[in-house]
């Protein structure tokens, strides 16, 4: 009764599952003769999950736009650091910061790449009638593609291709909670949530303008051009307008927080308010860490702390290195995360202004795909 | 009211009903509810019923072979584990091979079915774990590496993952161990021995 050895083939891509931040497993995904077999390693065991070609109802592919945030920050992160090193170099600065700078410059640029040329991110989910489960190993597009081309067709091999008449009979039936609306589905009172595996369905997602974010994201770029004019004007109204502004971008991010709760806001923009909350918190721990070298390297700053309680501000950029790394890491910070952030909310304004698929009349339905033809479905050559 | 259609299929990120418009496309398309741009691939499990299980024909003359699980039902085949005679409600087929539950309940305890097989250690890790890690912190290796050579050759032929795996991670342990059992008794003959 002993099976005979089941050969696997290794397919494409790797992921890790964080629990908390931290590390907890390593995803990957093996090819079996019957099944996609699904291993996640956590160091000393492996767990398995198989999924039958005849079970597999769907898989979903969702972009993320982690890809272009973290090439945003890091980018700008590398041409602030290459600047002061340049800068440094020309104009003589200390020969330490410029090393270090170049050095930070480094550290900085091998991620930048690593990150860049493994292309845009996304998350897959497999769908079978009992679980939906997120597949790690599918989070970076060109793997993904390459995954779905060699599984897609053993999936249709074993179960043949989905037609669209097939498709109505039995939906309109199996979501009998859910009133279908040119404005998109909306629960009926008193049904039962539209349930997938063990998952509920949420809430209807309520709208949000990205007010907040807009002024949000203009106080970032006002952070930017403080921190820029300060390498010219260092006087303690600097310091005045600089706490306003700081003031402004706390509030702001507050209210953008609260706003885009269970909200149909772009997740771009969700995550770049979260990135500049993490920008806050670590901007505010440096000032911590970095005030007493400013105050031993630049006097003027400690006699400002004295007489007016202000150092940033009025501690010019370039008197000390910690104050230069300071500045630096606050533009890169401010101007990556506002100009980002305006560019994801014109994206959503302009997805709102256009008019969605869901106002358009009964859609006609997709002619029948040929069983005997793969290629011909539609969607066969996902150009992801 | 213009009516769309939907199916029990719901956006990853906000569980709303997808419609049946947004398979197989070739572009992504934005969620109607939080505008995650999805990509989705349908097969017709999505749309199929769940076949229901035989109940097994009923048992009507004598000269038929009954089950062994239920006299009064008719055999239909014979486990391929055990040789049993199974009506159509005990057969449970799996990996091609038609078995009995019982012989697919031994098979999962023994770990003889591979298919059934959902978490394996990987000893080979512990092993090398167990004889690399404490070398940061050395004189625990007087302890740790005869027990990394034991999990080593102990765990040699055992079971490991279910995916292709070479020895290579054994071997390496084998290797440190074997270097660090050398030091220790090296520092022992010299300093006692002598």
């Amino acid at each position: 009764m002993a099976a005979e050895p089941r050969a696997y083939t290794r397919l494409p891509g790797r992921g890790v599952r964080s629990v908390a931040g931290i590390r907890a497993e390593r995803c990957r995904l093996w090819l079996g003769r019957d099944h996609l077999l699904y291993v996640a390693n956590q160091g000393f065991s492996e767990d398995y999950r198989r999924f039958y070609f005849k079970d597999i109802q769907a898989i979903v592919v969702r972009r993320t736009p982690l890809w272009l945030i973290s090439n945003t920050i890091l980018g700008s992160l590398l041409a602030v650091l290459v600047t002061l090193a340049v800068l440094g170099h020309v104009l003589g600065w200390d020969e330490a910061g410029v090393v270090l700078s170049a050095f930070f410059a480094g550290c900085v640029l091998i991620p930048f790449l690593v990150n860049l040329a493994a292309g845009p991110t996304c998350a897959g989910y497999l769908y079978t009638a009992v679980q939906t489960q997120r597949i790690y190993s599918m989070n970076r597009l060109r793997t993904t593609r390459k995954v779905l081309d060699r599984v897609r067709p053993l999936i249709e091999a074993v179960q043949g291709t989905l037609e669209a008449q097939a498709v109505r009979a039995p939906a309109d039936q199996s979501a009998p909670g859910i009133l279908q609306t040119p404005s998109g589905p909306v629960p009926l009172r008193g049904a039962a949530p539209a349930r997938r595996g063990r998952r509920e369905a949420r809430a209807p997602l309520k709208h949000c303008h990205g007010r907040f974010h807009e002024i949000l994201f203009c106080f970032l770029l006002l952070e930017l051009c403080h921190r820029c004019v300060l390498f010219f004007v260092t006087a303690p109204p600097m310091g005045v307008i600089g706490a306003l502004i700081r003031a402004g971008v706390i509030a702001c991010t507050i209210g953008a927080l609260a706003t885009q709760y269970n909200s149909d806001i772009l997740e771009g923009l969700r995550v770049v308010v979260f990135c500049t909350l993490g920008y806050i918190i670590v901007d505010n721990i440096l000032v911590q860490i970095l005030t007493p070298f400013i105050v031993l390297e630049d006097p003027r700053a400690a006699e400002n702390i004295t007489q007016h309680g202000l150092l940033l501000a009025t501690a010019a950029p370039l008197g000390s290195t910690a104050q230069l790394v300071l500045v630096a890491f606050s533009i890169a910070a401010s101007g990556s995360l506002g100009f980002t952030g305006l560019v994801f909310l014109s994206r959503f304004r302009t997805s709102l202004s256009a008019p969605s698929s869901s106002a358009a009349p009964e859609p006609e339905p997709a002619p029948p795909v040929d069983a005997q033809d793969p290629a011909a479905a539609p969607g066969a050559n996902l150009p992801l | 009211m213009a009516t769309v259609h939907s199916f029990p299929l719901t956006c990853p990120k906000c569980r709303i009903p997808l419609r049946w418009e947004m398979l197989n496309q070739a572009d992504p398309i934005p969620c109607p509810s939080c505008r995650t741009e999805l990509l989705a691939l349908g097969f017709p499990a999505l749309v199929a019923r769940v076949a229901q299980g035989q109940p097994g024909e009923k048992l009507v003359s004598d000269a038929d072979a009954s089950c062994f699980y239920h006299p009064t039902k008719k055999a239909t085949i014979l486990c391929e584990g055990c040789g049993r005679f199974l009506c159509a409600l005990c057969d449970i087929e799996l990996s091609n091979q038609h078995l009995c539950p019982t012989c697919v309940e031994t098979g999962s305890r023994k770990e003889k079915l591979q298919d059934l097989s959902r978490r394996r250690v990987l000893y080979d890790d512990v092993a090398l774990a167990v004889a690399l890690l404490p070398v940061l912190f050395w004189p625990l290796t007087l302890i740790t590496a005869p027990i990394a050579l034991f999990l080593a050759i102990r765990y040699w032929k055992a079971k490991s993952s279910i995916v292709p795996r070479t020895k290579m991670r054994f071997l390496v342990a084998i290797f440190f161990a074997s270097l660090q059992v050398a030091g220790w008794a090296t520092f022992f003959f010299f300093k006692f021995a002598r």
